[in-house]
């Protein structure tokens, strides 16, 4: 080996595992894994039911009411009640905060939003960047999706609480249906799943959340001083 | 696969521990594989098998790491398969792939790195994996689980069933054989001089 002494091996070998180590922040598509391992789940967990006399006329009722409310949902959207904006749903935003407080979810430590930023960027040409200030010490990055919207988030500590701030572009994404709170002209839907509070907004162009298990006030507060 | 039936806390217990898991799973597998379709497949047999074996994870014990033995197994029972019409190959002559020519000589290009952090960071990520899929198959797994995932060196020992120690030989010795990859690549791009490797 050509080694010239420990010390260069060591920051070489240091480079390569921190280069290495943001393989790990590539995101992954799993939506096409999630529906084989559902399908396989669900032909494993399948076991013959006894019939019972109420199951013999209730599965063609139910069927029928399903085709209803399928046709129903069609029309409205044919008629143009729907829109292409998805929506995030709490439980998937919970699910994502849960991922990266517990280390579950492929995240890249960084310290500082320009890092963030740029690694974000570096992942995704399409990824929405952080907004330039937070009040809080940023501890990793990483990439999503929900509802096929990409979305860029970054863990902090705020006031002892981890606090997970995600950005998505504002016309891929909404808030679903919730209470909402006026503040400093911009409206927050406020949301809760699995004990993780969430915020929701519109801003500048982009879809927000901040989200934690902190108070709803807190996260408001978090929310309400962002700017783009 | 054939049909079981699965009882509901089987199936609970997967999915509040396991099932966050899956990406991290299909990570790997793509690194692995190659393929987008053979990761998947992999991936997925990997979580059912998981799913089929819930009952024998112990609370309190590390989820990646059994999902990582899992995959590992899988993975050469595939590998297995996909040799069996050619001639027959024991888990020792998948497990003890011989490295490649430059595994002795690993590291022949470290005295020319220079900044190291800033050369690699020039490198994009499919680079960096198709750097890493030409390590051989031991070295390869040492590095997704030490660096890729950060995974502690006592459960990548387990998960790949060989002493502490050689994990850490494993990890060094592949780090220098991925940069000498790595900077060979750099040489065809012309981002530093061209240095000859001398013959084995």
């Amino acid at each position: 080996m050509t080694y010239h002494n420990d010390s260069e091996r060591s920051s070489l070998d240091a480079a390569t595992s921190a280069r290495l180590r943001m393989l790990a922040g590539r995101p992954v598509d799993t939506r096409r894994l999630d529906r084989r391992l559902q399908e396989a789940m669900r032909q494993q967990r399948a076991k013959p039911q006894p019939v019972l006399f109420l199951a013999q006329w209730w599965r063609p009722m139910a069927s029928l009411a399903a085709a209803v409310m399928i046709m129903a949902v069609v029309g409205w959207w044919v008629l143009g009640g729907g829109s292409a904006v998805a929506v995030a749903s709490p439980e998937a935003m919970a699910r994502i905060q849960y991922d990266m407080t517990h280390g579950m979810t492929p995240a890249m430590k960084v310290t500082t939003l320009a890092q963030a930023n740029a690694m974000l960027a570096r992942q995704a040409s399409d990824a929405k960047a952080m907004p330039a200030d937070l009040p809080g010490q940023v501890q990793s990055c990483c990439l999503h999706q929900v509802a096929g919207a990409r979305l860029s988030c970054v863990l902090m500590e705020h006031e002892g609480q981890l606090i997970s701030v995600a950005v998505a572009d504002g016309a891929k994404l909404r808030a679903p249906q919730g209470p909402t709170v006026k503040r400093h002209g911009t409206t927050f839907t406020l949301q809760s799943a699995h004990g993780i509070n969430m915020v929701m907004a519109r801003k500048e162009g982009r879809w927000l959340c901040v989200m934690g298990a902190a108070k709803m006030d807190d996260l408001l507060d978090v929310a309400s001083g962002i700017k783009f | 696969m054939a049909p079981e039936s699965l009882d509901k806390q089987q199936v609970q217990r997967f999915q509040s521990l396991a099932w966050p898991l899956r990406a991290v799973v299909l990570r790997t597998a793509r690194y692995l594989t190659r393929r987008d379709d053979e990761a998947e497949d992999l991936a997925q047999d990997t979580m059912i098998k998981a799913l089929r074996a819930m009952d024998s994870f112990q609370d309190g014990t590390d989820m990646k790491a059994w999902l990582m033995t899992i995959l590992r197994r899988t993975h050469i029972d595939r590998l297995r398969a996909a040799h069996r019409h050619d001639r027959e190959l024991s888990l020792d002559a998948l497990e003890l792939e011989p490295a490649s020519p430059s595994a002795d000589q690993a590291g022949h290009f470290d005295g020319q790195w220079g900044q190291p952090e800033d050369l690699m960071a020039r490198f994009e990520d499919e680079a960096i994996i198709q750097a890493m899929q030409a390590l051989p198959e031991d070295i390869r797994w040492t590095l997704l689980l030490v660096d890729v995932e950060q995974m502690p060196q006592a459960d990548v020992a387990a998960v790949l069933d060989v002493p502490q120690g050689t994990i850490k030989s494993r990890t060094h010795r592949g780090r220098a054989m991925l940069r000498d990859r790595l900077y060979e690549f750099a040489c065809q791009r012309g981002w530093v001089n061209t240095v000859e490797r001398p013959a084995p």
